[in-house]
């Protein structure tokens, strides 16, 4: 071994991190299935949605408020700290924000795509992704505006 | 042998009476750029996707850059921060990423050494069919047991 090098991520870039990962998952997923026959989209799609949207209103998005209201400034000043000590990490609030509104793009351009590609026995379902959907949109719509951004 | 989650330090170093062994699965982290090194990139690079390539590269460009010349190689390491727990697990989620380098290339990760080798010419002979029936009688009298002799 000749040399070695050590990178730290802090949670808020590791938060980052996996939602543009998703993010980049859905995109692919939503491309597949824009080009499929009307009905005959199988339930691979319907639980990729579901994943995301049941997740995010049964708590998975209280996870990331602390970091979009900026309460974790002085709950986890480590956290702070670890964000401010360069310019590239400096950026990672800013990037949480765009990703979470991009994921709410995709979303509902999925979920749309969704009602007419799916097959009828998915309908009930769909119609619960997009009362959860719509559920998602309001909380997530609120918290990013409470962002002081 | 140490648990992945136990970083080394000065006492393990220096003052342990025991040797340790700790094993971590590495993965490939060779090049971001072209033949650019990824210790020599920064940190924004490295944060974008998996350290070896960007996300918006075609699958079989990410699998070349990493699978050829490899002689860098990287793993994380959950840890915690604080002590105790929070009550949102998210906040306790630090990530350390450890980049190595060794001296030498992995052993058959660059072309030149595959049992596969590249292709270096290609010809084409068309033969007619009259051609190709002489060739083939040509063959079978060459495999058949030659003439008893009288």
């Amino acid at each position: 071994m000749v040399e070695k090098k050590m990178l730290l991520k802090n949670p808020l870039e590791n938060a980052v991190v996996e939602i543009e990962k998703k993010n980049a998952e859905l995109k692919e997923k939503f491309f597949k299935m824009e080009l499929l026959e009307d009905g005959s989209a199988d339930n691979s799609y319907t639980m990729a949605i579901n994943g995301v949207v049941d997740a995010a209103v049964n708590g998975g998005l209280n996870n990331y408020s602390t970091f979009i209201d900026g309460t974790y400034r002085e709950e986890n000043p480590e956290i702070y700290e670890d964000v401010m000590s360069n310019e590239f990490k400096k950026k990672a609030p800013s990037r949480l924000i765009l990703s979470l509104k991009e994921q709410l793009w995709l979303l509902q351009w999925g979920v749309r795509v969704h009602g007419s590609k799916c097959s009828e026995s998915l309908k009930p379902l769909h119609e619960h992704i997009q009362m959860m959907f719509s559920k998602m949109e309001v909380d997530m719509t609120k918290m990013i505006e409470s962002s002081p951004l | 042998m140490l648990p992945v989650k136990v970083d080394p330090d000065e006492s393990h170093f220096n003052h342990a009476t025991d040797q340790f062994l700790q094993i971590s699965k590495v993965s490939a982290g060779n090049t971001v750029k072209g033949d650019q090194n990824i210790m020599d990139v920064d940190q924004s690079e490295m944060m974008n996707g998996e350290g070896v390539c960007t996300s918006d590269m075609p699958h079989f460009v990410r699998s070349h850059r990493a699978n050829n010349k490899v002689n860098v190689f990287w793993y994380t390491r959950p840890f915690r921060k604080r002590k105790e727990k929070s009550k949102n697990e998210f906040l306790d989620l630090w990530v350390e990423k450890k980049f190595l380098k060794t001296d030498e290339i992995m052993p058959c990760t660059q072309v030149s050494e595959r049992s596969c080798g590249g292709l270096r010419k290609k010809r084409i002979i068309r033969a007619t069919t009259k051609l190709t029936l002489f060739h083939s009688i040509r063959i079978r009298l060459a495999r058949s047991p030659p003439p008893l002799l009288h």
